[in-house]
């Protein structure tokens, strides 16, 4: 059978020859859902070092759902064949079992993330596109420098990592996580997500902060978790003081904020404080199903506000707080769909985010880290000011527009895919518990 | 049979959006799909019906987590099943009257899809298993009646009344949720066969037990429009009379009775029944009088509902599950015909509600009058209508009940007597004598065959046909046929007061109306009027409380708090938040430089610390 990744790659190839035509939408479409079919039937890359499991699998059927609903919001042929391209390889990475497929499949995620970005048009694009070019090279380096250490320690690439906590072996591990955390956002390797989120194009920010995010967390859960596991003195703390920083810097920067895209950006490090706290209760048996569920919410919600925010700007050219006023009136539905995704990134019960919260918090508790998972509450609690602000803006003030620009039609048959994703999550959680 | 039990109840959810979608292309495909879908959910119950040898069970979990687990689970038996013939049948009538009564609306598709999802609501709480499915599609048919009852929403008056049944309805439901708490906590099981069993068994404390019931009893009061929790019922009127019947007969308030009969031996072991028997026999006495002076069709009706179901609420009370259901059954057919048949005149009399400017419509809409009056004859329980059966088990089952004999007995009799009084004047009052209001009886028109006469034919025939078969659905909804009990006399004397009664409305209402008005103008008469009028001033003293102490006292304190304790710290907060902001925003420049030297620092502070904790 063939596989997804095989599916995608394959596209992202065929469809440069479709740019400027009618079928490169509908195509590219297409081959999701062939790449969602090959993954529902459990098929596998067709290398050496790659595996999959129930829990990757449903992952990737979330993933190739968003990617759906992404295409079908985007408008410019090149960035659907870079959404192909980076579709392909977030499954070689979320399938890497071995340490040389997880690092190469890393890399490929984060070339083409730049990539992505790199369809530059604005000042504003090219300053975003640098800063996270030179923080991604940077973070190749330290990667780099830490597989040095741990194959000098005596680990092996084509096998998984090790929990043998040699000299070497420990820093080329603590080496290789800071950098990948790069990817994550985790302070202090956040510096360039803050402007590289508010700066490029929202649908490329949704596909960063939504996709690439939520598949490394859960790729570098999977590959990390039996080494933090095992060293859960060291990795404890350490971890844990990150998780605190990042969440507390995302939510209170996040609170003075007038654009919105910077909001969600914040808010995006906020949350990637919260998928830590599920690394640092490693040794509770929630933890996996915990990051699985976060994962799933996240890209959902992140997508779905980002994606909707586009919309936004393509339609009223709104950017702020200011602009975006009375909303509502302009465009309901929209509005609807960018309230119901900010509400689940608040935590309001009944949808994803509340219940990916709810597990993660339980998996704290369940590992003794209360005192953690309280101050992940009170920062959740806080978070709920500058979302519910939004939303303020959007229903209860009054505000001016401009004649519209664009009449918008499947960007919304898109956010309505994300919504019902959302709901669904939240309200059946059963699927994800087996 | 469960993938038949699963699209029954996902159907109306589909079926509302769908009419709603397809309404919005063309308004005339709301009304069709909606049709054909009431249609299909009632067939497909009649399927469950006649192929029905045990229970369906289906123990779902909604999601567990370790150890902590909630279920939503579906269980059909033979109590649901009635249930759901009621909810389906009776709900596809309606579906079909509104074809007629709903055309002129603009807004068919909101209706239709409320409507399914209404019936969806009910379609979920009769099958549920255990008390979460049963709590969500009680919450559901919350919802919907809301929506349905304020359906006309740009006027204030509809939009008050679905504000009114909402609040009312939710106080109960507030209970009901108390009461899954307490279950949950006590027992660890929210199963609604698995709880009458561990009540009967006695594995739950009696006192704990006791308060469970009457907190599940005070939710059912709330739906069911019990005393005091009623005045909703008569301000639904506002809502289209299609929607009344479907609240009053099909569905909404039968949940509360349905709750209780699906926990009868919960209650019987929770000796909590005697409260249910003496909350239904006030609410029955106040139904009843206060029907009697009522001057809109719609609101005599209502009041009606509450009495009657008052007595079913007693049957159970009474300890005979098989009497208080099998009148639950024979009032939501007749109830439904009854205000169906209002609907009919409403419609076909320009929409005047006042019976007092009717008469003598029998010329105009003879079909109409007649059906309407085998629902009046079943609902004053004359023989061989459903409704003298049940009632006369009813009453039997009071007087034999040595802890109901006494004033909840003779509150239960003199209620069921009242039923002639308050319904013959309604009959008699549209119907016969004098058109009193020339000019609209000129404008009555005809109403049509097919979509308004039909439906109320099919159930008056059916409120006399059930008749005939007492036995079977007592042995359906309680699992036994009761023994006969005989009381000498009774008979008689009911039927003897009944038939007086029935003349001295005849004679009152039709050959002396000019007596009506020398009465009133007394002042005796007058004030006891205005008492019953106003259903004894019960809504009025329920705001008075509500303004008085709830607004007054409890929220003036509760804002006192909130200003100078919550908002004060909140206050204080934003100062340490601005100073918290402002240390993290130095932290970060902007530059590409600063943010790489950020990455620097962090790889070799992490070394440090590793080196410093020992790993190295």
């Amino acid at each position: 059978m063939i596989s997804a990744f095989t599916i995608l790659f394959a596209m992202s190839l065929v469809s440069l020859f479709f740019h400027r035509s009618y079928l490169l939408k509908p195509l590219s479409l297409v081959a999701l859902l062939g790449a969602g079919y090959a993954t529902f039937s459990g098929t596998v890359v067709p290398l050496i070092g790659f595996a999959t499991n129930e829990q990757i699998q449903l992952f990737e059927l979330v993933l190739e759902l968003v990617l759906f609903a992404t295409i079908l919001h985007e408008s410019e042929d090149i960035t659907i064949t870079q959404t192909l391209f980076l579709g392909s390889a977030s499954v070689l990475l979320l399938q890497s079992d071995t340490l040389i497929s997880f690092i190469l499949s890393f890399e490929a995620l984060s070339i083409i993330s730049v990539v992505l970005v790199s369809y530059i048009k604005t000042k504003d694009q090219a300053e975003g596109a640098v800063k996270m070019f030179i923080a991604g090279s940077m973070a190749t380096g330290i990667v780099l420098l830490g597989v040095a250490f741990y194959l000098m320690g005596g680990g092996m690439l084509l096998a998984p990592l090790s929990t043998q906590g040699s000299l070497f072996m420990g820093i080329g591990v603590a080496l290789m996580l800071a950098g990948l955390f790069y990817k994550l956002t985790i302070v202090p390797f956040h510096g360039w997500a803050i402007d590289t989120y508010a700066l490029v194009r929202h649908s490329h920010a949704a596909i960063l902060s939504g996709v690439a995010k939520t598949v490394a967390a859960l790729a570098i859960f999977k590959i990390f978790a039996p080494f933090l596991a095992e060293h859960i003195t060291l990795s404890m703390p350490l971890l844990a003081t990150l998780a605190i920083i990042t969440m507390s810097l995302g939510n209170f920067l996040a609170l003075f904020t007038k654009n919105i895209a910077r909001i969600l950006s914040y808010s995006s490090i906020a949350h990637a404080g919260y998928m830590l706290i599920a690394f640092v209760a490693v040794k509770s048996s929630y933890a996996d199903e915990g990051i699985l569920y976060m994962a799933i919410a996240y890209i959902f919600m992140q997508s779905g506000a980002f994606l909707a925010l586009d919309s936004m700007k393509k339609e009223y050219e709104i950017e702020t707080l200011d602009e975006l006023k009375g909303f509502a009136s302009q465009n309901p539905i929209l509005s609807f769909f960018f309230t119901l995704q900010l509400f689940s990134l608040a935590g309001i019960p009944l949808l994803a985010g509340f219940l990916a919260k709810a597990v993660v918090f339980y998996a704290g508790v369940d590992a003794g880290l209360w005192w953690l998972v309280l101050i992940a509450l009170l920062n959740s609690a806080l978070s709920v000011g500058y979302y519910a602000w939004i939303i303020k803006s959007i229903y209860f003030d009054e505000g001016t527009f401009k004649a519209k620009l664009v009449e918008l039609h499947l960007p919304l048959a898109s956010q309505a895919i994300l919504a019902v994703g959302t709901l669904f999550f939240g309200v059946y959680a059963g699927i994800i518990f087996r | 049979m469960p993938n038949l039990a699963i699209t029954l109840l996902l159907l109306p959810m589909f079926g509302a959006l769908f009419a709603f979608v397809s309404g919005k292309i063309n308004r005339k495909f709301a009304f069709w799909s909606a049709e054909l879908i009431g249609l299909s959910l009632f067939l497909i119950t009649l399927k469950l019906y006649s192929s029905y040898t045990m229970p369906i069970d289906l123990p779902m979990t909604w999601f567990s987590l370790g150890d902590f687990s909630i279920p939503f689970g579906i269980y059909i038996d033979k109590l649901s099943l009635v249930m759901l013939l009621i909810a389906t049948g009776l709900g596809f009538l309606d579906i079909h009257f509104a074809h007629d009564y709903m055309k002129e609306d603009p807004h068919q598709p909101r209706y239709y899809a409320k409507v399914l999802f209404f019936i969806g609501g009910m379609i979920l709480l009769v099958s549920a298993k255990d008390m979460v499915s049963l709590f969500t599609g009680w919450e559901f048919m919350g919802l919907a009646s809301y929506l349905l009852i304020s359906f006309w929403h740009e006027q204030s008056v509809p939009a008050d009344a679905g504000v009114s049944a909402f609040l009312f309805t939710r106080f109960g439901d507030i209970f009901l949720f108390a009461s899954i708490g307490l279950l949950f906590y006590l027992t660890g099981s929210l199963d609604l066969v698995h709880l009458n069993e561990l009540a009967t068994t006695g594995k739950i404390e009696q006192n704990m037990m006791y308060l469970i019931a009457v907190f599940i009893f005070i939710a059912a009061i709330g739906k069911s429009g019990q005393f005091p929790l009623f005045p909703w019922l008569m301000r639904a009127m506002e809502g289209p009379t299609t929607v009344s019947a479907l609240i009053h007969g099909a569905t909404m308030v039968n949940s509360g009775i349905y709750i209780v009969a699906r926990l009868f031996d919960f209650y019987v072991a929770a000796e909590a029944l005697i409260v249910v028997a003496a909350f239904g026999a006030i609410s029955a006495f106040i139904g009843a009088t206060s029907a009697l002076v009522q001057s809109e069709l719609k609101k005599v009706l209502a009041y009606s509902t509450m009495s009657h179901l008052s007595l079913a609420f007693i049957g159970l009370g009474a300890g005979s599950l098989a009497a208080g259901m099998t009148h639950l059954v024979n009032h939501a057919v007749f109830k439904a015909l009854l205000f169906l048949g209002a609907g009919a005149i409403i419609m076909s009399a320009a929409h005047v509600k006042d019976m007092w400017r009717f008469g003598g419509l029998k010329a105009k809409m003879p079909l109409v009058a007649l059906f309407m009056g085998l629902g009046a004859l079943s609902l004053s329980g004359i023989p061989p209508f459903s409704g003298f059966y049940s009632k006369d088990a009813i009453i039997i089952a009071t007087l034999t009940n040595p802890q109901t004999d006494g004033i909840i007995s003779s509150l239960t009799l003199i209620s069921g007597i009242l039923s002639i009084a308050y319904i013959g004047r309604l009959w008699f009052l549209t119907f016969a004598g004098e058109p009193r209001d020339k000019e609209l009886f000129e404008k009555t028109s005809k109403p049509s065959f097919f979509w308004i006469t039909l439906p109320l034919g099919i159930l008056g025939v059916a409120t006399l046909v059930m008749g005939f078969f007492q036995g079977d659905i007592a042995e359906l909804v309680s699992g036994s046929v009761p023994k006969e009990e005989h009381i000498s006399g009774l008979f008689i004397g009911l039927m003897s007061s009944i038939s007086l009664l029935g003349l001295i409305v005849y004679y009152y209402f039709v050959k002396r109306l000019d007596l009506t008005k020398k009465i009133a103008a007394q002042p005796l008469m007058r004030s006891i009027h205005k008492v019953l009028f106003n259903g004894y001033f019960i809504e009025f003293f329920i705001h008075y409380f509500a303004r008085e102490v709830i607004v007054d006292g409890f929220a003036k304190a509760m804002n006192w708090i909130d200003t100078y304790i919550i908002d004060a710290t909140v206050n204080a907060t934003v100062s340490i938040a601005q100073r918290v902001k402002t240390l993290f925003a130095k932290l970060h420049s902007g530059y590409a430089s600063d943010n790489s030297g950020a990455m620097a620092f962090g790889v070799l502070l992490l070394l440090v610390i590793l080196f410093v904790g020992g790993a190295m």
